[in-house]
This record gives structure tokens, C-alpha cells and sequence, in this order.
């Protein structure tokens, strides 16, 4: 086995001289790789202390920091299984995580011990609520030895669990194993050039796939990491300032992101010149705000990532130039060389260039399925391949050999890169006093995108009470931005809910300013 | 002056408390927008989009830093000034 093979194999067996190099960069808080390491060799053995032992899950309800990333590390290098949750989740949300993954423990800042506790009530498991020490509370600093790690952490154990939304009301967790990410990793420092020279900034929260370059592609490559936390990543100007200041030489987000950084970093303002590399990746980027982007930074290198979180990035479009007026939409572009991709038909055929079909990934990346959810993991293979996941994502191959993004046939949806399913937000409203049926649909393009619900009640319900249930169980990004009460859903002949009728509905409520497709767009 | 700066907040802290916030969580002038990270990315881009619709402001980029918007206090201040600014045909854009 090589070490590289591992996430965290780059702390065991450093670069020569990546241990002086900066590893971690947050505000005035400068980690080298020498730091990192130490910290992570001592938070291993805090968890250890605490019996977290190889494959148990640990729950990471913590602020983007560079403590955090040490955490992260610290779980891979006992073997255990990092759950990174997102802090701002409502206590709710953060129970049916915990309900699901089974943690032996769950990592919480002082301040956020009260929600974790609050999470923890009425689940079938009680995990450990383990208070996180203070960056300068004493112990951690005074153990800089892996003598008391496990040798026996192997790269196809799982390393990650990453929540997306789940088809029914619950959360699912996409199980990731060291192998999965690092043949990612390796790929992605391969094509990109990734080098210690290069700084990557952290826009993506952990809980997404996209922040596994951030993080473990930099200590790959021995480049460091500017972290740009919860708060940051709320300021495009502040971000652009930091990108000038620290000197970043990589970008990865989701496109409304950078669409906010466009309308709102002032870039010209900025000297944004060590910036060479742009990806994009979560959801399609409107060609308007992209070609301005291009424009306003020239000359840098910009490429569309693809790939669902349970195959990671599966295939890569580098932009040639900037999108000329007769294109409509980007490629997502030729497979990555570590996976098969195919286009194939409902018989499991390839189909001709030109012709659409389901996107079907198989390979070394591929997730080994949903915690906890056999069945499910099951329904997503292809042809009885345990290697493969069909996305349910739709595409077509263009003359030029690329892949070309055609939308989704169920329900789920991206709202700013935030996959959400459509039914998952159903099953939430449905469960809130006093409603009797709901149909939930998109509405917008691009970063404008918001849901909308309809709402069926029993009794008088104020729409209110209906956000606030919504705000309890569902992430800020799946609560719909508004309610409509109706009296009943309209229905088609085969007893199915209606929903080119209900985006009727919509039009005329928005006086046909309205685009909602009801899902069936990325 | 002092009642038109009440009635800014009013409406900032209502938008908050609707839109944005948990229910369990309580917002006043004072409370830290930023630390206990109550608003995310979205919700912000959105508080600024209805401030800049309830209250006919433009804010300019640089307005748009984290001191600004640390309490609901300071961002009714904030749209007072401007506000003001924009009455002398003044508003940054």
C-alpha cells in the first residue's frame, strides 16, 4: 500500500521540506505542514483518549478553522469515519444526521455544546458530546507523536461520510473511502498542476465534496489552503481582498459564488494577479455571468467540473476561450482518466453521439453506497457493477466528443449548488400541523433559483408557522421562499399531482414573469 | 430622524426573524449577526437585496464588509446614511 493512497497520507510521509511550508491560512492564523501535523497527531490521541476507535463515525459540528482541518485529519489517522456537519444546521437537521450515521461522537465548540445536546435527545444512539478544547487550551500542543495511531488504516475503508438530501424526509450519507478521494486527488493535482507554489482558497464548506481539493489535493500537492470561513464567504469584497492579499493561485466553487464575487467583489479593484486557475463545479454556470467573469479576469485558466458527491468529479471541460455569442450552454466535458463514463440508454446501452441517456460512472472513485442504506446503494448501480453509479443525470455527446448537460427526470434540484431533493422539503411540509398535501417546484435561473411550495391545509395555517417548520428541519437553502395556499392540488388523469398545471398557477401569481420547471433542470 | 432610524430597524429585525433566523434563536438590535453565524451566504445576499428594495438604496461593494453588518443596529444605521446620502443625490453606486 502507499501512503499516498490514504487522505492523510501526505501528514504521515511529508514532501522534503513541506513541513516548513504553509499548510493552513485563516485571518492572522498561519499553520505550517509541521504545525498541522502536530496538531493532528495530538487531537488523534485526544480522540483516542475518548475511545474513538478505527470505522467509528465521529460527528464534526464545527466552524471552518484551521482546528477543524486538524480534526479531520486526526479522524482519517485512527481510521475512523469523519462526518462533517454543517454548523449552522438547525439542531433538527443535525439530529437525523446523528440518527442515521450512529456516531460514537460528536465534536462541538463550547458555544454549540447546547445544540448538540439538543440534537442528540430522543435519537436511538447517544454519542459522546465531545466539547472541542480552545485553540490554546493546554494538552494538545504537548503530544507530537503517531506512536499510539493504528497501523491498520487501509485505503478502502471508509474515510467520509458527506449528507446531501435525501429522497425521503431524511438526509443520506454518501460513504466515501480513502481510495475514493485520493484516485480523485490525484487526478485533479495531475491535471491541474498543482504544486507547492500554489494556494488554494476554501470557499466550499466540509460538508460538500468540492472542499476534499481544498483541503487534502493541497497537502497533496504540498500547497497551502486559505480557508475562508462562514463569515468570510458572506463578503465577495472581503474574499477578493483576501485572493489579493494571500496571493491565490486556485479557485473552486460553486458558479453562484463566483457570480457573487463578479457583482460583488469589486474585482477591478483588486489585483487579482496570482489567481491562474478557476473551476467550477455543482451546477451549471449561465453563460452571461461567465463570460463577464472571463473578462474581467483574462487570461486564466477556467474549467467546468462535473460529478455527483457519490463519484466525485467524474469529467473536466477546460474553456478554450471565452464562450462566443452562438454557444448556449458549457460542455461538462471528456471523463476524468481515472473513471469510465458512458451515456446510456434504459437498456443499459451506449447510445450514439446526439442522443441523449442517463450519465452512468464507474471506476475507482465510485462511492461504496449510502450509510446504512443497502437497497438504495443497490438501485444506483448499473448492469450489477458494485464500481458503477448511475447519476441520474442526463447528457449527450456533441460532435466534439463532449458531454453536454441535459437536466434530471426526478426530482432532485440544485438550488445555489446545493443539491436538494424536491421530496425531502414534500415530506417536511407535509409533516407540519395542519397541512394536508404539498407539491414543491423550482422557480428562477441560476443564482435566483428558490422554491416554492404549495400548500393544501386542513385548517387556517399562517404562512409563518409553515416557514418556521421548514426552518426547524431543512438546511437555509431548501426552505421555500414562499407559501402558496391552494385548495387543492390540481391532479392529471392518472391521479398524479399536476405539475405543468401548478407552474401554471405560478405564472399567473407572478403575471408569467415566472420559469419554474418543477426539477428537471441541474 | 431618531424614529425614522427605529422604523429601519424594525423592518430589518422583522425580515430577520422571518426569513432568516432559526425560530429558537432571539434577535435584537444588538445581537452578533456574524458570530453566532445566524445568517448564511444566501440569507446575507438576500438581506441585501430587500434592503436595497424596502429602503431604495444602492450599496456600494465596498459598504458591504462585515463591520457593517454585525448587528441589525449597525445595518439600520447604515441604511439611514445612506439613505440620507441618497436624498442629496449622493448614493454611492
Amino acid at each position: 500500500m502507499s501512503t499516498l493512497e490514504l487522505i492523510h497520507g501526505p501528514l504521515l510521509l511529508p514532501r522534503p521540506g513541506q513541513l516548513d511550508r504553509p499548510a493552513l491560512i485563516h485571518g492572522s492564523t498561519r499553520w505550517s505542514y509541521r504545525n498541522l501535523r502536530a496538531r493532528s497527531f495530538a487531537i488523534a490521541a485526544w480522540l483516542r483518549e475518548r475511545g474513538v476507535r478505527r470505522q467509528d463515525r465521529v460527528v464534526l459540528s464545527l466552524p471552518k478553522r484551521p482546528a477543524t482541518v486538524a480534526s479531520l485529519h486526526a479522524l482519517l489517522m485512527l481510521g475512523a469515519i469523519a462526518v462533517p456537519a454543517d454548523a449552522r444546521w438547525p439542531a433538527r437537521r443535525l439530529s437525523r444526521l446523528i440518527a442515521d450515521a450512529g456516531p460514537r461522537a460528536i465534536l462541538t465548540p463550547p458555544e454549540k455544546a447546547a445544540t448538540a445536546e439538543a440534537s442528540v435527545d430522543g435519537t436511538a444512539h447517544s454519542p459522546q458530546i465531545l466539547v472541542f478544547p480552545e485553540e490554546d487550551s493546554p494538552g494538545l500542543d504537548q503530544i507530537d507523536s503517531h506512536a499510539n495511531l493504528p497501523a491498520a488504516v487501509e485505503p478502502d475503508d471508509v474515510a467520509l461520510i458527506l449528507y446531501t438530501s435525501g429522497t425521503t424526509s431524511a438526509p443520506k450519507g454518501v460513504t466515501l473511502t480513502h481510495r475514493n478521494v485520493t484516485s480523485f486527488l490525484a487526478w485533479a493535482v495531475r491535471e491541474f498542476h498543482l504544486t507547492d507554489q500554489d494556494r488554494l482558497v476554501s470557499h466550499a464548506p466540509f460538508h460538500f465534496d468540492l472542499s476534499t481539493l481544498d483541503l487534502f489535493g493541497a497537502a497533496r500537492a504540498g500547497a497551502s489552503t486559505l480557508l475562508l470561513d462562514e463569515t468570510a464567504v458572506m463578503f465577495p469584497a472581503h474574499v477578493a481582498q483576501l485572493i489579493a492579499d494571500e496571493k491565490a493561485t486556485v479557485w473552486y466553487s460553486v458558479p453562484s459564488a463566483l457570480i457573487q464575487l463578479l457583482n460583488r467583489g469589486s474585482l477591478r479593484d483588486r489585483d487579482l494577479s496570482s489567481l491562474r486557475l478557476v473551476l467550477f463545479a455543482g451546477e451549471v454556470f449561465p453563460l452571461p455571468p461567465l463570460r463577464q467573469l472571463m473578462k474581467a479576469l483574462p487570461d486564466r485558466e477556467f474549467a467546468n467540473l462535473y460529478g455527483p458527491t457519490e463519484t466525485n468529479v467524474c469529467t473536466c471541460y477546460r474553456l478554450p476561450g471565452i464562450p462566443g455569442p452562438e454557444e448556449r450552454d458549457l460542455p461538462i466535458g471528456k471523463p476524468c482518466e481515472h473513471l469510465q463514463v458512458e451515456v446510456l440508454n434504459e437498456k443499459g446501452e451506449n447510445v450514439p453521439p446526439g442522443e441523449q441517456g442517463e450519465i452512468v460512472v464507474a471506476g475507482v472513485a465510485v462511492t461504496p453506497g449510502y450509510w446504512g442504506k443497502r437497497e438504495e446503494s443497490e438501485a444506483c448501480r448499473s448492469r450489477g457493477n458494485p464500481a458503477s453509479y448511475r447519476t441520474g443525470d442526463f447528457a449527450y455527446l456533441d460532435s466534439q466528443g463532449d458531454l453536454r448537460f441535459l437536466g434530471r427526470r426526478d426530482e432532485q434540484v440544485k438550488i445555489r449548488g446545493h443539491r436538494t431533493e424536491l421530496s425531502e422539503v414534500d415530506g417536511v411540509l407535509a409533516s407540519c400541523p395542519g397541512v394536508s398535501e404539498c407539491k414543491t417546484l423550482v422557480t428562477g435561473e441560476g443564482t435566483s433559483k428558490t422554491l416554492v411550495a404549495f400548500v393544501v391545509t386542513r385548517s387556517e395555517v399562517d404562512t409563518r408557522a409553515l416557514r418556521r417548520h421548514c426552518l426547524h428541519w431543512l438546511p437555509r437553502h431548501a426552505v421555500p421562499s414562499s407559501f402558496l395556499q391552494i385548495d387543492a392540488l390540481p391532479r392529471t388523469g392518472t391521479g398524479k399531482i399536476d405539475r405543468e398545471a401548478l407552474c401554471g398557477r405560478l405564472r399567473e401569481s407572478t403575471g408569467g414573469q415566472d420559469k419554474s420547471d418543477g426539477g428537471s433542470t441541474k | 430622524m431618531t424614529s425614522e432610524l427605529d422604523r429601519t430597524l424594525n423592518r430589518i429585525l422583522e425580515w430577520i426573524r422571518e426569513e432568516a433566523a432559526s425560530p429558537e434563536i432571539v434577535i435584537e438590535a444588538d445581537t452578533n449577526l456574524l458570530a453566532g453565524e445566524l445568517l448564511d451566504s444566501m440569507g446575507f445576499i438576500q438581506l441585501i437585496s430587500f434592503i436595497e428594495d424596502e429602503f431604495d438604496v444602492c450599496l456600494d461593494s465596498g459598504l458591504l464588509i462585515p463591520a457593517n453588518f454585525e448587528t441589525p443596529g449597525r445595518i439600520a444605521g447604515l441604511v439611514r446614511r445612506h439613505a440620507a446620502a441618497g436624498n442629496e443625490g449622493g448614493v454611492p453606486s
